[in-house]
C-alpha cells in the first residue's frame, strides 16, 4: 500500500515536470494567428485558361466526342472497320485530341460482305435501344438438322422443372466461387491477343465440343458450373462485346497486352467487367484501360485500382467521353482512395455500383476533378447527411447582384477566383434547385457514395444510396428522371430494379452467363439451344432487364409471328416482374411486346384478357408512383375500330377505376383522349366523343368513397380535373367539382365572403380556371378546390404571378364584362400595378384597362367603362414575381352573349 | 502487471494535471457543455466521423488523444465536447451518439466533419473550424481556434453592452460586433438584397435614384460588412445592366471590394472589376483613341 502511494507521488512528480515542459510547445501553437481566411481567399489563384476559351473548348471537345460516338446499327451486322483508323492518331501523344472509335456500321441490306471482317460489337447484350436488336450470325455456322431455324415451343412447367436442380447446382458453384480466391489461369498469352480472330476460333471449336450439338438448358447449366467452362465463355464474349479490330488496337498498345494478359486470366476480374451492367463502347474501353495501366503499371494487381479503372473506362467508353477526362476521373479517385480520403463505403463497392461514382456526368463542372475535390474535403457527412446537403446552398433565383441564375453573369466573377470550382462558387453565391441538387448529389459522389441528380418536372433533385436503398433528397414530385442509367430508362423504379438485380449478385452472374451463351448460340445458328438459354436466363433471374430485351429481339429475329411465344413472354414477364415491378413490365409490354404481338391478336377479348391479367397484378401504384399512359396508349393503339377503342375504354376504366392508386390517372388519360378526339372534325368524331365523355363520367362515379378511400378519390379527382382545366373542358371541369363536391364535401371550406360586387351574373361559375403554378403532388390532390374558387363558398388555387403567367379563366361563354372580383388569401402584394386581360380564343389577350381598387385581400377590377367582351379572362401582374398566397375566390360579372 | 498499473497511474496523473492547469474540461454530454458555457461563454464542439472516415478518425488521434495536452493549452479556459458522428449507426453506436447529444442532431452550421465548432450557451453554432486547409495541419487549426475563441469573447462583450446600449450607440456597438466575420451573430438574419426586395425595387429606379436609395439603406441599417457589400452589388448589378457610367462602376466595385477583400463579395467585386469594367475601360479608350485619329484624318479634309 505505502509502496503504490510512493509510485503515485513520484508519479506526480513527473507529471509536473513533463508539464512544464510542454509549455513551450503550447505557446508556440498560441502564437501562430491569424491563419484562418475565408474559403473565398484561400481559393484564389490564377488559372490558366480563359474560362470563355474553356467552354469554347469544352463545347468543341463534347461535339467532337457526339460526332464520333458509337451508333447502335440494328438487324444483322458485319463490319469492315478498317475505314475508322484515323481515330486512333495522337492517341497517345495527346489526350484531348483522343476520342471513341465509330466501331460499327450498319450494312445497307445486312448482307454479308465476303471480304469484310468479322465484327461483333455490334450487339451489345447488356445494352437498351429502343428497338429491339437481333443476333449477328456467324456466315461460316454450319446447319444442324432439327436446331438451326428452329424455334421450340415455350416451355412449360415441367420443361422448366427438368433443370431447376442444375440451375440450383449452377448457382451454388457461382456462390462458392464468390467466397474462394479467384480462379486464375493464365492460359493465354500476348501472341494469342494479336491474333483474335484465331483465338475466338480456338474458343469456340472448345465450347462446341463441350456443349454437344443439341445443349439443352440443363446441360448448359451443368457445363458453365466448372470455372474453366465459365472462363471460356466470358473470354468469347469479351471478343464478341469489343470487336476483333477493337482487340487488335489494344493488343497493338501500350500497356494493352499487360492489361488483356490480366484480364483474360483472372475469371473474377473479367466477368467483373463483362456482367456488371452495360458493354457498350467495349473496345474504347479496353483501349482506356491500357491507357490507365500503362501509368500505373505497378498497379495492375491492385484489386481496387483494377475495380476503378474498369468502372471508369467502362462508363467514359459508354458514354463517349475523352479519354482526358477519364484519366483524370480515375486519377480523382484512386488517388482519393490512397490518402483515406473516401467514405469508407467506397472500400465495398460493387463494380456496377463503382460504375455509378465513377462513371457520374458532368465532367467539366460538378463532376471535374477540383470540384470532387472541393467537395470530398470540405463536404465530409455521413452517408445520410447528403440528403440534405443541398441546404448548404442558399436558394436564390437571382444572386445579390441581380443577376438571374440562367444567365452566364452569375457566377462569372467569382469562377476564375474560386478556381473554376462549381461547387464553391455556388456555395457562395448561390444557386436553385439544380445547383442544390447537384451539390448534395455530387458531394455523396466525391466522397465515392453512389447517388445522382434526377429531374423532376419543373425542378431537380437527387438520389444517394443509403445502405441498399436509394433514397430521395430535395424531391417534391412523384416523377424521376434519373441522370444516370444503364438502360437509357429514366424512371425511379428502373433504378431499383438495377438495385435489386446487382443486389442478388449470384443469380444475376448466372443469368448473365446464359444469356451470354444464348448469345454466342444463336450466332453458330443454334437456335432452338438458344431460346432454351435465353428462357433459363429469364427464369433464373427475372430481374433481368438486358436478359428479357436481348431475349425479345432474338424473337423478333427468329420468328416475329409467332404468337405463341410472343404470348408466352407476355405472360412470364406478367408473372414475374409484374409482380413487383409494375412499371417495368408495363414498360416492357407497351414497348417491345405489344407491337409485335397486337396485330397477331385480332380477338379483342382475347386482347382484353391479357391486359386484365396485368391490370390485376397492380393493386397499388408498388415501388414508386408510375405513369400508367404509356401502357393504355400502347393497348388503345391495338384497337382499330371506334367499337374496339370503346370496349377496350370500359375494360380499362371498369378495372382500374376501382384501384384507388390508378383512378385519377386513368381518368386524366381517359379526358386527354377523349380532348383529342374532340379536335378531330366530322360527325363521327362528335359522337365518338359524346360515347367517351358518358363512359368516363359514369367510370367516375366508380370511384370508391369510403372513409378509407376517400383521400385517394379526392386525390384522383384532383388530378382528373387538373387535365380537364388544361385541355379548357369546362364540361368536365364542371362534372368532377361536383362529384367532388358530392363525394368529399368535407374537403371544401364553407366561406361566407362578404364583399361588393358588379351588376349581372357571375359568368364565370360554369366555367374553369387555371393557375401558373406548376403543381407538385400535393397540389395536384387539392386540384378540386380550383373548382371550389369559382363557386360562392370558395375554394383555393396557388398563385404565380410573373410576366403572362397568372390566373386564367374559360367562362362559360363568350360574354360582356361587368368586373372582375378576385379574394385572396393573404394581403394583396400591390406594389406592382394588376391587369385583367380578356380574349376570345384564348391565345390573343388585349388589356381591358379595368380600373383596379385593392383592400387588404380583397381586389376589385371595373370593367364598365372598358366595354370589354370575351371568353377567356386572366388576370396578371407587373414585374418580378410574386407566388406566395392563394386566391379563394374568382367571380366575374357580366352578361352571356345570345349567340355565344 | 505492475508496470502497467504505473504506467496507468502516470497517465491518469498526467491528465488531470494538464487540464487542471490550463482550466479546460471536457464534458460528456452536451446538455452539460450548454450549461457550463451559461449565457456569455462558448464550448468547442469536436464531431468526428467516427465509423466511416479515416480523416476524422485519424484527427480524431491526433488533436483529441495523442496532442490532448495542446488542445487544452489552444482552448484555454473553454469547455470541451467530442461528439463521435456514425454513419448507418448499429443499436451501439447509436447509444453512443444519444448519450453525447440526447436526441438532438448536430446543431445547424456544421457542414462537413471533422469539425470544431464554437458553440454558444443556447446551443448556436458561432463559428467553425472545418476545411482541409486548416484540419489538415495542426497548427494552423490550432491557431483558427484560438482565433475564433479570443474573436467570440470580443464579440460576445459587444453584443452584451449592445443589449444594454439604446439608439446610436446600440447600432454602433451592433454594427462592430457584426464586424468579426468569422463569427455568427445569433438572432441575426443574412440581409439578402436579393431576397429582402432591394434588387426588385431598383429595377424601376433611375441610377441617380438608386444611389440615394442604397446609400440611405447602409447609412440606416446595421449590417454586416458581407451585407454592405452585397448591397453595393445589387447597386453595381443594377448599373451595369442599365449601362450605367463606366467610372461609377469601377468605383462602386472598388468601394464594395475595400469593405473585406477577402470575403466572398471582396472576391466577387475584384472580379467584376475585370471582367466587367477593365473591358470597357479599354473599349471606351480605344474609342478615344480612334476618334482622335478620325478626328485628325477629318482636319486636313475640312482644311
Amino acid at each position: 500500500m505505502t509502496s503504490n502511494l510512493f509510485k503515485l507521488l513520484a508519479a506526480v512528480v513527473v507529471t509536473i515536470l513533463a508539464g512544464f515542459l510542454c509549455y513551450p510547445l503550447g505557446d508556440k501553437l498560441l502564437d501562430v494567428m491569424h491563419l484562418r481566411d475565408s474559403m473565398a481567399r484561400r481559393a484564389q489563384g490564377d488559372v490558366d485558361a480563359d474560362r470563355q476559351a474553356r467552354l469554347k473548348q469544352q463545347e468543341e471537345n463534347r461535339k467532337l466526342v457526339q460526332a464520333n460516338r458509337p451508333t447502335r446499327p440494328r438487324g444483322i451486322v458485319i463490319t469492315d472497320t478498317s475505314a475508322n483508323d484515323d481515330w486512333q492518331k495522337g492517341f497517345e501523344e495527346d489526350d484531348v485530341a483522343a476520342t471513341p472509335p465509330q466501331d460499327d456500321t450498319l450494312g445497307d441490306d445486312g448482307s454479308v460482305d465476303n471480304g469484310a471482317e468479322r465484327d461483333f460489337s455490334s450487339y451489345m447484350l447488356a445494352d437498351c435501344d429502343p428497338d429491339l436488336v437481333g443476333i449477328t450470325e456467324d456466315k461460316d455456322a454450319p446447319e444442324i438438322a432439327g436446331q438451326s431455324d428452329v424455334v421450340p415451343k415455350p416451355p412449360d412447367s415441367k420443361v422448366r422443372n427438368s433443370y431447376t436442380a442444375a440451375m440450383r447446382k449452377y448457382i451454388g458453384a457461382l456462390e462458392k466461387a464468390d467466397k474462394a480466391p479467384p480462379y486464375i489461369n493464365p492460359e493465354f498469352n500476348g501472341a494469342d491477343w494479336k491474333k483474335p480472330d484465331e483465338l475466338y476460333e480456338k474458343l469456340e471449336k472448345r465450347v462446341l465440343a463441350k456443349l454437344g450439338q443439341s445443349p439443352t438448358a440443363e446441360s448448359v447449366m451443368e457445363y458453365m458450373a466448372t470455372p474453366e467452362n465459365r472462363r471460356d465463355l466470358a473470354l468469347i464474349t469479351l471478343i464478341r462485346r469489343a470487336g476483333i479490330k477493337n482487340l487488335q488496337e489494344v493488343s497493338e498498345q501500350r500497356g494493352g497486352i499487360t492489361v488483356l494478359n490480366a484480364l483474360s486470366s483472372d475469371l473474377r476480374w473479367l466477368c467483373n467487367t463483362l456482367y456488371s451492367g452495360p458493354t457498350g463502347g467495349l473496345g474504347l474501353g479496353l483501349q482506356y484501360m491500357a491507357h490507365i495501366f500503362s501509368r500505373y503499371s505497378e498497379d495492375i494487381t491492385n484489386e481496387t485500382a483494377r475495380r476503378i479503372a474498369t468502372t471508369t473506362a467502362t462508363e467514359f467508353a459508354r458514354e463517349g467521353w475523352n479519354q482526358k477526362d477519364m484519366m483524370e476521373r480515375f486519377s480523382y479517385y484512386y488517388g482519393s482512395h490512397r490518402e483515406g480520403r473516401l467514405n469508407k463505403i467506397f472500400d465495398d463497392l460493387a463494380y456496377w455500383e463503382t460504375r455509378i461514382v465513377t462513371g457520374n456526368r458532368e465532367c467539366r463542372s460538378w463532376g471535374s476533378p477540383a470540384s470532387l475535390a472541393w467537395q470530398r474535403d470540405n463536404v465530409r457527412l455521413p452517408v445520410e447527411g447528403y440528403l440534405g446537403a443541398s441546404g448548404q446552398l442558399v436558394y436564390r433565383l437571382r444572386n445579390a447582384a441581380g443577376d438571374s441564375v440562367f444567365s452566364g453573369e452569375y457566377l462569372a466573377p467569382v469562377m476564375k477566383r474560386f478556381n473554376n470550382i462549381t461547387a464553391l462558387a455556388h456555395r457562395e453565391i448561390g444557386g436553385v434547385c439544380g445547383a442544390c441538387s447537384h451539390y448534395g448529389a455530387y458531394g455523396a459522389l466525391a466522397a465515392g457514395i453512389p447517388a445522382m441528380t434526377m429531374g423532376e418536372p419543373g425542378h431537380c433533385a437527387y438520389a444517394v444510396r443509403v445502405g441498399n436503398e436509394w433514397k430521395k433528397g430535395y424531391s417534391i414530385y412523384w416523377q424521376h428522371g434519373m441522370h444516370k442509367t444503364f438502360w437509357g430508362l429514366h424512371d425511379w423504379e428502373f433504378l431499383i430494379l438495377t438495385q435489386d438485380l446487382y443486389s442478388d449478385a449470384s443469380r444475376t452472374l448466372a443469368s448473365d452467363q446464359l444469356a451470354a451463351m444464348a448469345d454466342f448460340l444463336a450466332s453458330k445458328r443454334m437456335t432452338k439451344a438458344a431460346f432454351n438459354c435465353f428462357d433459363a436466363a429469364v427464369q433464373t433471374q427475372p430481374l433481368n432487364w438486358p436478359a428479357w430485351l436481348a431475349y425479345a429481339g432474338f424473337l423478333k429475329q427468329k420468328s416475329p409471328e409467332n404468337k405463341e411465344r410472343w404470348v408466352a413472354l407476355c405472360n412470364g414477364v406478367i408473372d414475374t416482374l409484374a409482380e413487383k415491378y409494375h412499371n417495368v413490365a408495363a414498360t416492357f409490354q407497351a414497348r417491345y411486346i405489344y407491337p409485335n404481338l397486337l396485330p397477331l391478336m385480332p380477338d379483342k377479348r382475347e386482347r382484353n384478357k391479357l391486359f386484365a391479367s396485368f391490370f390485376k397484378k397492380c393493386e397499388s401504384f408498388g415501388i414508386n408512383r408510375w405513369d400508367i399512359t404509356p401502357l393504355l396508349n400502347a393497348q388503345f393503339a391495338g384497337c382499330k375500330t371506334e367499337n374496339e377503342k370503346l370496349d377496350y375504354m370500359k375494360t380499362a376504366l371498369s378495372i382500374l377505376m376501382t384501384k384507388p392508386d390508378y383512378s385519377g390517372a386513368v381518368l386524366t388519360w381517359g379526358l386527354e383522349i377523349s380532348g383529342k378526339m374532340g379536335e378531330t372534325n366530322g360527325e363521327g368524331a362528335d359522337r365518338f366523343q359524346e360515347e367517351f365523355s358518358k363512359l368516363i363520367t359514369s367510370a367516375m362515379r366508380r370511384m370508391r368513397s369510403g372513409k378509407k378511400d376517400r383521400d385517394s378519390t379526392w386525390a384522383g379527382l384532383g388530378e382528373a380535373i387538373h387535365t380537364a382545366a388544361t385541355n379548357g373542358d369546362n364540361y368536365t371541369f364542371q362534372a368532377i367539382g361536383k362529384l367532388a363536391m358530392q363525394k368529399c364535401k368535407k374537403h371544401f371550406p364553407k366561406n361566407r365572403f362578404k364583399f361588393r360586387g358588379f351588376t349581372g351574373r357571375i359568368v364565370s361559375a360554369k366555367g374553369s380556371i387555371r393557375t401558373g403554378v406548376t403543381l407538385d403532388d400535393n397540389g395536384l390532390k387539392q386540384s378540386c378546390l380550383h373548382w371550389g374558387v369559382l363557386q360562392k363558398n370558395g375554394g383555393a388555387i396557388p398563385i404565380k404571378f410573373e410576366g403572362n403567367t397568372g390566373i386564367t379563366v374559360k367562362l362559360e361563354g363568350s360574354s360582356d364584362l361587368n368586373g372582375v372580383v378576385a379574394l385572396f388569401d393573404c394581403a394583396i402584394k400591390n406594389d406592382r400595378p394588376f391587369h385583367i386581360e380578356a380574349s376570345e380564343d384564348g391565345q390573343n389577350w388585349e388589356d381591358t384597362g379595368g380600373k383596379v381598387e385593392i383592400d387588404g385581400s380583397i381586389m376589385r377590377i371595373d370593367l364598365r367603362s372598358a366595354q370589354a367582351s370575351a371568353r377567356y379572362v386572366r388576370l396578371l401582374r407587373e414585374g418580378d414575381k410574386w407566388d406566395t398566397g392563394h386566391i379563394v375566390g374568382f367571380y366575374v360579372y357580366g352578361k352571356p352573349k345570345k349567340n355565344s | 502487471m505492475k508496470h502497467t498499473q504505473l504506467l496507468l497511474c502516470v497517465a491518469i496523473a498526467l491528465f488531470a494535471l494538464l487540464g487542471g492547469m490550463a482550466g479546460a474540461s471536457q464534458s460528456r454530454t452536451f446538455e452539460d457543455a450548454l450549461k457550463k458555457a451559461g449565457t456569455d461563454k462558448a464550448f468547442v464542439m469536436f464531431c468526428y466521423g467516427a465509423n466511416y472516415d479515416d480523416i476524422s478518425i485519424k484527427m480524431y488521434e491526433t488533436y483529441i488523444k495523442k496532442h490532448e495536452k495542446n488542445m487544452y493549452r489552444v482552448l484555454n479556459s473553454t469547455n470541451y465536447l467530442v461528439v463521435p458522428v456514425y454513419q448507418l449507426p448499429n443499436e451501439k453506436e447509436k447509444r453512443e451518439y444519444e448519450r453525447v447529444m440526447g436526441k438532438r442532431g448536430l446543431p445547424g452550421g456544421i457542414w462537413s466533419v471533422p469539425c470544431f465548432a464554437v458553440v454558444d450557451g443556447n446551443g448556436n453554432v458561432r463559428g467553425t473550424v472545418q476545411a482541409r486547409e486548416e484540419l489538415d495541419d495542426p497548427v494552423k487549426a490550432a491557431a483558427a481556434l484560438s482565433k475564433l475563441l479570443d474573436d467570440f469573447k470580443e464579440q460576445q462583450k459587444l453584443l452584451t453592452r449592445a443589449e444594454r446600449a439604446s439608439g446610436k450607440r446600440k447600432e454602433e456597438l451592433q454594427r462592430e460586433a457584426l464586424s468579426y466575420t468569422d463569427l455568427r451573430v445569433p438572432n441575426h438574419a443574412l440581409f439578402d438584397p436579393s431576397q429582402n426586395g432591394v434588387v426588385q425595387d431598383l429595377q424601376i429606379m433611375s441610377i441617380p435614384e438608386a444611389n440615394s436609395y442604397i446609400r440611405k439603406l447602409l447609412a440606416n441599417g446595421t449590417y454586416s460588412p458581407v451585407e454592405q457589400q452585397m448591397v453595393m452589388a445589387a447597386f453595381a448589378g443594377h448599373v451595369r445592366r442599365e449601362k450605367g457610367p463606366v467610372a461609377m462602376l469601377r468605383a462602386l466595385y472598388t468601394e464594395m471590394r475595400n469593405i473585406d477583400p477577402t470575403s466572398t463579395y471582396g472576391v466577387y467585386a475584384e472580379g467584376a472589376l475585370e471582367i466587367w469594367v477593365e473591358p470597357l475601360e479599354k473599349e471606351a479608350s480605344s474609342n478615344t483613341v480612334k476618334s482622335r485619329e478620325n478626328n485628325k484624318q477629318d482636319k486636313p479634309a475640312a482644311q
